[in-house]
């Protein structure tokens, strides 16, 4: 897509932004915010559609870019301190895959904490509920990796709920 | 096709964001079309993300439009003391999702008729009522039917708005409502309103979606039976809103 083709970009629009609005909504739980992500993603691409270039498809450049975005946000200082306020002690319910209201809250807390790539692998793993196959188009690295991704990642949330649970008692 | 469908076989979200975006393959399409038919947890899914996608569009057909809309909702929370309202109101939106995402599985559980006031909570919403040997029992959303079985629709909106009710089955789209005329039909503010006709359920087995299309404006329904029959979903409907209902068809046990 050119970026003076106005009609593609609309048509991208509609075809994809409802999509990246709902992953955004969930992943930060807030309305206001999915549509700030939606928009400056779609705003971005506008202005830069050869960052497209390469990927599969627009489906999967758009999860990894809204994913990005949203830990972005996620990460921002006033939002940690929102987040630490209520997730408490929740970080022990990340064992299971449901999203219930405390583990989404657990969930976002957490993310904002670990190391960027395990922080994508769990958004499509847990908030997505994506499989190994899924995960690594979007990401583009083998379905290997990926196993070995969630596999770090159990580890953390392992040694991360020893730690919350070491330091309560 | 097996990377498509998450361990449980069941079709995953980012092959359901694909299908909508037609990035698939119309051998891929097919088969998913296929398992739709037969799982009333995607088909569920499928309709919930399809009611989410025509919200959304509703809201912000444009990316002029989310613009405006992005501009409206900066404007108004910063007219408020910023932190904790806006924040409550952002998580008892994020608490409606997960408890739609919840009234779904539990749907496949057992179909609620309660599932009929937690849909698209907030706007108009389509309802209906099957009579089924005599005997006459609210339906919901996520219930199974039988052909032969006749259904009376009704509509709860909080402002006049026109109407048009639609159907996709397996085979084809129809349109339900307005019954006589090429236009959607102008309808009152009402809670629970049955309107005057049924439908009488065909042979043809299966899932079927139907749509309820409430609008401000009067529209024609033609444009919108054939986008639904070729493309199976709606188009965009500026300032409308989509209520969805999921039935499957299926022989008496």
């Amino acid at each position: 897509m050119n970026s003076g083709s106005r009609s593609d970009f609309d048509d991208v629009y509609r075809r994809h932004a409802p999509n990246a609005f709902r992953r955004a909504r969930r992943l930060l739980g807030n309305e206001a915010d999915a549509h700030e992500v939606v928009h400056d993603l779609f705003l971005a691409f506008f202005e830069h559609p050869e960052q497209y270039a390469g990927r599969s498809s627009m489906s999967t450049f758009l999860y990894s870019a809204v994913t990005h975005a949203c830990l972005n946000q996620l990460r921002n200082r006033n939002n940690r301190l929102r987040l630490l306020r209520e997730s408490a002690a929740a970080l022990p319910a990340l064992d299971h895959r449901s999203p219930r209201p405390e583990r989404m809250l657990a969930l976002r807390s957490a993310l904002e904490r670990m190391p960027g790539p395990l922080a994508q692998v769990a958004v499509y793993y847990y908030f997505d509920e994506l499989t190994h196959e899924d995960i690594s188009r979007i990401v583009g690295c083998s379905r290997r990796h990926v196993g070995d991704l969630l596999q770090r990642l159990t580890q953390w949330v392992d040694t991360h709920t020893q730690e919350q649970t070491t330091c309560k008692s | 096709m097996q990377e498509l469908m998450l361990p449980d076989a069941c079709i995953s979200g980012l092959a359901f964001d694909e299908w909508a975006a037609g990035e698939l393959e119309a051998e891929i399409r097919a088969q998913l079309e296929a398992h739709l038919a037969r799982c009333p947890r995607c088909l569920a899914r499928n309709a919930e993300l399809e009611a989410e996608r025509a919200s959304f569009l509703s809201q912000a057909p444009s990316f002029e439009a989310h613009a405006r809309l992005r501009a409206q909702q900066r404007g108004s929370s910063h007219a408020r003391p910023k932190a904790s309202t806006a924040r409550t109101m952002g998580w008892s939106l994020g608490a409606t999702a997960l408890l739609a995402a919840c009234a779904v599985a539990l749907m496949m559980l057992r179909p609620q008729p309660e599932l009929l006031t937690t849909r698209n909570k907030g706007g108009p919403q389509l309802g209906f009522f099957v009579k089924r040997a005599q005997r006459v029992t609210r339906g919901a959303s996520g219930d199974t039917l039988q052909p032969g079985d006749l259904l009376r629709f009704a509509y709860s909106s909080g402002q006049g708005a026109y109407l048009a009710i639609l159907g996709r089955d397996e085979r084809a789209a129809s349109l339900y409502y307005p019954t006589a005329s090429a236009e959607a039909a102008h309808v009152n503010a009402a809670q629970d309103r049955a309107l005057n006709f049924s439908v009488q359920l065909d042979a043809t087995l299966g899932g079927e979606r139907i749509f309820g299309v409430f609008c401000p404006r009067a529209f024609e329904t033609a444009p919108l039976t054939a986008a639904l029959g070729t493309t199976g979903s709606l188009p965009v409907l500026p300032d409308c809103h989509v209520d969805v209902i999921v039935l499957r068809k299926a022989l008496a046990p």
